[in-house]
């Protein structure tokens, strides 16, 4: 068996120390680039707050952001990943706190059922296998908790799960060595009823408001085994559904959301296939048309992980705008502007699911 | 804080951070950066650096955070393309011998916070203690933690011939 005291001892001696003047001059050029991005921003705002002062928006802009019909606006979270679990906070950036703490089996990918009373999301077991698990939600804290889906063999992997609009099934990315699928299991139950393959890679699939259809982003390697990834549909009402790409003009889309009404998706667009940075906000209609980019980020800049305010008229996100400086904001689709809810969570933020609830 | 002090911290933690960052990242470039990246946060925050006891612990947290950052967003690129991050082994340099890419790569296969915690244990010749308060996590986890990242590794590293040593 390796002796991991002597891996120790023999890479420290073969670390080689590089001048201390190379981290001092780094620091001075990142302080340089982040003057450059902050002028950037201001001017940036100051453009969308002059633009959207001269389309009138003093006249309908709401000060909340709407929320769905039964859903009071204080009741109302947003759900992000950090290191210490899943939070919620306000949208208007109050009463954050852990909902699912990171020490309880690591959760992640967190979803709202639709009337914001439970959540879904994935832990990672002792085993190291991934569960399926839901819970109720009252008043900000989560009860009753329980396993929904044992991941265990031929199960090597459970991921993203979502619930149907109507809350009665939850839809997630199950791996097996012998492929891959989409699983819908009764969301009380866990008892499956629909299984989808999904023969690419993939991940988030989401239910479109009227549970027709699954949108999902799919990826694929180019000949120089570059990822690259698209926004997929499935149709649910078929007999044996097929996952069809639409066409986003590149090969770099990927986590997407469906709007309240079911008209659009926004999701982001990485440049340079750059997955980790994030991207630029696009929003299209389900069969490809009227495609629109809504931020224009600097370079440097990206967002990840979009889902939709109730009214439709904006998008919350993780936006990464400097550094370990990742923000959860919100984004005016009509004037692209940024407004910071959860601001400069520094280097303990890791990105993660935003979501309504 | 005048740079001068951090140089001292400089000389004498840099290749001890990444030694550790290396076991829990497996990457050499990436280990050098993220403990890089630490010590242009500690020139940021000189003043704060300045009061703190422990230096190496504040950039080992400052780094680690980092990669942890790294991990979750990784995992979305690994979710468009499994297959591509699987044939992506550790990239620990030339000089790395086999043991040690063993090593990293059975680290790789246990969880995250069992390599977190593992690697401050025997890497960082920390004590239980200390680990506890750097991950802010009871004692009795780190121990647990332990145990069972003992049991996976030996069951990763060992191998026929190597199994009565292990």
């Amino acid at each position: 068996m390796p002796d991991v005291r002597q891996f120790t001892r023999e890479t420290e001696h073969s670390v080689v120390l590089p001048s201390f003047d190379t981290i001092v001059a780094r620091r001075r050029e990142r302080t340089r680039n982040r003057l450059i991005v902050a002028t950037a921003g201001c001017l940036a705002v100051i453009v969308a707050v002059l633009a959207a002062v001269s389309s009138g928006w003093q006249n309908h802009a709401a000060p909340i952001p709407a929320t769905s019909p039964g859903v009071n606006p204080s009741t109302t979270w947003l759900s992000f990943e950090s290191p210490f679990g899943v939070e919620i906070v306000h949208p208007d950036g109050s009463d954050r706190h852990v909902l699912l703490d990171r020490l309880d089996k690591n959760p992640h990918d967190l979803s709202w059922a639709p009337d914001g009373s439970r959540v879904a999301w994935v832990t990672i077991e002792p085993d190291l296998s991934r569960d399926v698990w839901v819970a109720d939600v009252v008043k900000g804290s989560v009860s009753s908790q329980r396993r929904l889906v044992d991941c265990s063999a031929p199960c090597t992997n459970t991921e993203t799960p979502a619930f149907s609009p109507d809350g009665r099934h939850v839809v997630f990315g199950l791996d097996r060595a012998n492929g891959n699928e989409l699983r819908i299991v009764d969301a009380r139950t866990g008892a499956g009823t629909r299984s989808i393959p999904v023969p690419q890679s993939y991940f988030g699939p989401v239910w479109s408001p009227d549970g027709r259809y699954l949108a999902l982003t799919v990826g694929s390697a180019d000949a120089g085994g570059t990822p690259d990834a698209h926004i997929a549909i499935v149709d649910l009402t078929a007999s044996t559904p097929s996952i069809r790409r639409i066409d986003t003009g590149g090969d770099n889309a990927h986590d997407v959301a469906w709007s309240p009404d079911g008209s659009r998706l926004a999701y982001v667009d990485a440049p340079d296939r750059n997955y980790d940075a994030g991207g630029n906000l696009v929003t299209v209609r389900p069969d490809g048309s009227e495609r629109k980019q809504v931020t224009r980020l600097p370079t440097g800049s990206g967002l990840l992980t979009p889902t939709w305010s109730h009214d439709s008229r904006s998008v919350y996100a993780v936006i990464k705008t400097l550094p370990d400086e990742d923000q959860v904001g919100k984004i005016d689709l009509a004037t692209g502007a940024f407004a910071a809810v959860v601001d400069r969570i520094g280097n303990v933020m890791v990105g993660g699911y935003v979501k309504v609830g | 804080m005048d740079d001068g002090r951090i140089r001292e911290v400089y000389s004498v933690s840099y290749p001890r951070l990444v030694t550790q960052m290396v076991a829990l990242c497996g990457n050499r470039a990436e280990a050098e950066d993220l403990v890089q990246e630490a010590f242009m946060t500690a020139l940021t925050h000189a003043r704060e650096f300045e009061g703190v006891a422990n230096k190496e612990a504040w950039l080992r947290t400052v780094a680690l955070n980092r990669l942890r950052k790294q991990w979750r967003r990784a995992a979305v690129v690994r979710r468009v393309m499994p297959r591509i991050a699987r044939e992506s082994g550790p990239q620990l340099g030339a000089e790395a011998t086999p043991d040690h890419i063993a090593i990293v790569t059975a680290l790789g296969q246990v969880s995250q916070a069992m390599r977190e915690t593992f690697v401050l244990f025997y890497v960082a010749d920390l004590p239980v203690s200390q680990i506890a308060a750097e991950l802010e996590v009871p004692e009795g986890t780190v121990k647990a933690r332990l145990s069972r990242c003992r049991v996976q590794l030996a069951g990763l590293l060992s191998d026929p011939e190597g199994a009565e040593h292990a």
